[in-house]
């Protein structure tokens, strides 16, 4: 299990972005933490993937200190950003997905073998010699994705992984997630309620610094209202011309 | 007369545009490690020689390999640029009335130029960066791959700076276009700071060991007719400056 205990954490000093958050990423399920804009998610994201150390609180994975492990145990955490310009640093596709292999003591034979099965999972096939800058920001999300996938990490904490994305790739991903949850801890950081509540086997909800709910999901309207996840829309009239 | 911003527009467009080209991800004319090694020694081959047949004939050797490559545009526009450049450093030298030592200076910095950059065309900075691993050079290939990789994404973020402040922008004048490009600086420095930040956590995240398997083709040579073109042309460049 990887674990983020009482953790606060600030950039600035004396301005807490997180104060006291616990946190379980399990294996077998998705999780998923839900916020507004600007609550936090994807600073706690890097907080349990390793990337950031809390001020205090401590990062657990299987019960050992996460820090005291790296950087040997990012082997078993896959972090996609929600940015995927932010996520892909290689030249070409091929290169992002070398990047892990070359790490991993494998054969030059089951490296291609990994390649082209993760290419084949998220139809990449037709890219693996493209450039980074001309893919589409669709395509990059996927390569992104599979740049995590295919070194098989056991936790995967993936950052709005559906934002922006056509119906098809979101399609894809829903279920490449359903998948891959039957052996791995899925942590996701969204602010779609509906799609968290359809997914996740289990919801953090994050407002004001703090995990102010969790629990399985749906999650109850006035918790939602308090984390300002839900609110009523003014009322307008479609169709017509402004007078 | 054009504004400052579609000036700096124009620019990016440009730079893109030939970055695109040298990022071109079609398969690079030359075997990556050997187009390198070769474009390497012909360079300085050129560069420490004296005669005026070994320029034109690296010259020669320069447009055949540009042409094989269809890079010829480009080519040209490197070989006037390095004639041009070459001009300016050496005009000290019509001064001193040293005519023939100028004329060897500018063929001298042309040939060696256009040499090089007609097989950079041929091997694209992919083939570079490919070229490198093979030989070894792991750690400046992926340095080398992202920049590359960010090149084109500092280029994008530019134009569209520009385009977000001229879309805002309702009257035309020479303040106002001073202002659009002195306020780009400070964005694209700190879109550097940001991008820099997120590329040190994003490799930090994926980092947990030291790469064991080396570069993609070590040295297995499958020569290319342009390969062996290059071979052909560095060993008559050197019998050449050999021979005087």
């Amino acid at each position: 299990m990887l674990e983020g205990r009482n953790i606060t954490f600030s950039y600035l000093k004396d301005d807490l972005v997180l104060e006291n958050v616990s946190i379980q990423v399990k294996t077998g399920r998705i999780q998923t933490v839900l916020g507004p804009n600007g609550s936090g998610k994807t600073t706690l994201l890097l907080l349990v993937a390793g990337l950031l150390r809390p001020l205090s609180g401590e990062v657990l994975l299987d019960g050992k200190n996460l820090f005291e492990m790296l950087p040997g145990a990012r082997r078993y955490i896959g972090i996609m950003f929600q940015n995927p310009d932010d996520h892909l640093f290689s030249p070409t596709v091929r290169d992002e997905l070398l990047f892990t292999l070359s790490q991993l003591e494998l054969t030059r034979g089951e490296v291609e073998a990994k390649i082209q099965l993760v290419a084949n999972m998220l139809h990449l096939e037709h890219l693996l010699n493209k450039p980074i800058h001309a893919l589409s920001f669709g395509e990059k999300r996927r390569v992104a994705l599979a740049s995590i996938i295919i070194y098989d990490p056991t936790y995967l904490l993936l950052d709005e992984p559906f934002a922006n994305l056509d119906p098809k790739t979101t399609a894809l991903f829903l279920k490449l997630l359903c998948d891959l949850r039957k052996s791995r801890g899925i942590l996701l950081a969204s602010q779609d309620v509906a799609l968290a509540e359809r997914i996740s086997d289990y919801v953090y909800i994050l407002s004001n610094k703090k995990i102010i709910w969790e629990g399985e999901p749906p999650v109850p309207r006035n918790i939602l209202d308090e984390a300002g996840l839900q609110t009523e829309m003014a009322p307008c009239s479609f169709g017509q011309s402004p007078q | 007369m054009k504004s400052l911003d579609n000036v700096l527009n124009d620019y990016f467009f440009e730079l893109g545009d030939v970055l695109g080209k040298l990022l071109d991800s079609s398969r690079p004319r030359f075997t990556p490690s050997i187009g390198i090694v070769l474009s390497m020694l012909v360079t300085g081959i050129v560069s420490f020689s004296h005669t005026l047949h070994t320029f034109i004939l690296a010259l020669i050797f320069a447009s055949i390999i540009a042409f094989a490559t269809k890079k010829t545009r480009e080519w040209l526009y490197v070989t006037f640029i390095s004639i041009f450049f070459a001009l300016v450093v050496a005009l000290p030298v019509i001064l001193l009335g040293e005519t023939r030592e100028l004329v060897v200076f500018i063929l001298r910095v042309a040939a060696s130029a256009s040499l090089f950059t007609s097989m950079l065309g041929g091997l694209g900075w992919l083939g570079v960066v490919k070229g490198l691993n093979a030989l070894g050079f792991v750690e400046l290939s992926k340095q080398l791959g992202v920049l590359i990789r960010y090149i084109p994404e500092f280029i994008r973020k530019a134009q569209t700076s520009i385009l977000a402040r001229e879309a805002r922008t309702f009257t035309v004048s020479r303040k106002n276009r001073w202002i659009i490009g002195l306020s780009l600086v400070g964005d694209l420095i700190y879109e550097g700071f940001r991008t820099s930040y997120w590329l040190s956590l994003s490799i930090k995240s994926r980092f947990f060991g030291e790469a064991t398997i080396k570069g993609n083709n070590v040295l297995h040579w499958r020569p290319t007719p342009l390969d062996l073109f290059a071979l052909f042309s560095t060993i008559l460049l050197a019998y050449t400056v050999y021979a005087g």
